[in-house]
């Protein structure tokens, strides 16, 4: 089961400066985000990372060496 | 940080229930029961989305961007045409890329009262191929992409999703210039709405290849291979409408949203950079 964790707002803003993922996280508990938009063109996510949108309702796993996110399309709710 | 620890479907890590790992061989994410694994497949992936702040907008007027008669822009062996699209209505026939003369030859590409047309290249006796209606969002942003494998199968998918493939003629050129946003020959019909990210390929794309494009709503850079898109090097055109490193307004400037179009640079060759031949389309703040 995913923990909807809480954070600051200064975690997912300054994406120039700061990182928007949050390393105090540790798995199973995973990062989630208002909107895919605020984090899908970062790159400097850890290899495997996990997270989630809200506004998706999607899980996103970081493939570094590939440079890309995979994608977990939501199958049902409850 | 929430990170995800990896075995391969070779390798597997002992069952330890509530274990959830990273496949590397299959990209899945498995969860272990204790006793067996479940498997959550992955959907999609998206490559890190290219900048995009701008967009074309067209009046459906009189509003022409044209980038000239290339000989380049006329591939025999294969074709891909690939555009996004936001309409402002869903009751005319919008023109995203065109480059024909008579009705069966060269290429047109279309949304038309919310069908997915093909116009150009095909069996004797229609003009027109349509790949699937519905397409009637006046808010959301399409992606159109159609391939021809120089040969005789023509395939159109709307956002990396294949709509239909068809059974053509072989491809045929003229020297008609390629137009955005426009089509005046036998039926004219002028885009109303935005066009973005327009590109053009001498090969058919592929199905993976072209949900890359699409990559989950957010285009990336078409000059660089990345993910499943491996095919800059087949890259004839492409015109980013504002957001190319050295795209202008009409008056010679940096682009802004706004701004009447000067110049849309291909960025796939030092050939076919659009101008504004009618009208005064304008770069927009508006984008996939």
């Amino acid at each position: 089961m995913f923990v909807l964790p809480t954070f600051g707002l200064g975690v997912i803003a300054s994406p120039t400066f700061t990182s928007v993922f949050d390393d105090t996280l540790t798995f199973p508990t995973i990062q989630v985000f208002d909107t895919e938009a605020e984090f899908i063109d970062q790159t400097d996510a850890p290899n495997y990372t996990i997270v989630h949108a809200k506004n998706t309702d999607r899980l996103y796993v970081w493939h570094d060496s590939e440079q890309r996110w995979y994608i977990y399309e939501e199958d049902s709710s409850v | 940080m929430s990170t995800l620890t990896t075995h391969t479907t070779a390798s597997r890590d002992a069952h330890s229930a509530g274990l959830c790992k990273f496949n590397t061989t299959t990209k899945a994410i498995e969860v272990s029961d204790g006793t067996n694994w479940s498997i959550y497949d992955y959907d999609s992936g998206t490559v890190s989305p290219v900048t995009n702040t701008l967009s074309a907008v067209f009046d459906g007027a009189t509003d022409k961007l044209d980038c000239g008669n290339s000989s380049i822009f006329g591939p025999t062996g294969g074709l891909t045409l690939s555009a996004w699209v936001k309409q402002a209505n869903s009751s005319s026939t919008h023109t995203l890329i065109q480059k024909q003369n008579v009705s069966t030859d060269g290429y047109s590409l279309q949304l038309a009262s919310g069908s997915f047309h093909f116009r150009g290249t095909m069996t004797s006796g229609s003009p027109i191929t349509n790949f699937g209606s519905g397409f009637t969002s006046t808010t959301d942003w399409y992606h159109l992409c159609v391939t021809h494998d120089g040969s005789t199968t023509l395939k159109g998918y709307v956002n990396g999703v294949l709509q239909a493939t068809y059974t053509t003629s072989s491809l045929s050129t003229n020297n008609i210039s390629v137009k955005l946003g426009w089509h005046t020959n036998h039926t004219p019909s002028y885009l109303t709405g935005k066009l973005d990210e327009c590109s053009i390929f001498s090969s058919a794309l592929d199905a993976s290849t072209v949900t890359q494009i699409y990559n989950g709503g957010n285009p990336i850079d078409l000059t660089i291979d990345q993910g499943n898109y491996n095919s800059s090097s087949d890259l004839i055109g492409y015109w980013r409408m504002g957001d190319g490193a050295s795209d202008t307004d009409s008056g010679g400037g940096s682009p802004a949203s706004g701004d009447v179009i000067g110049t849309v640079v291909n960025l796939a060759g030092g050939y076919g950079n659009g101008t504004v031949t009618g009208g005064s389309p304008e770069y927009l703040n508006d984008t996939p």
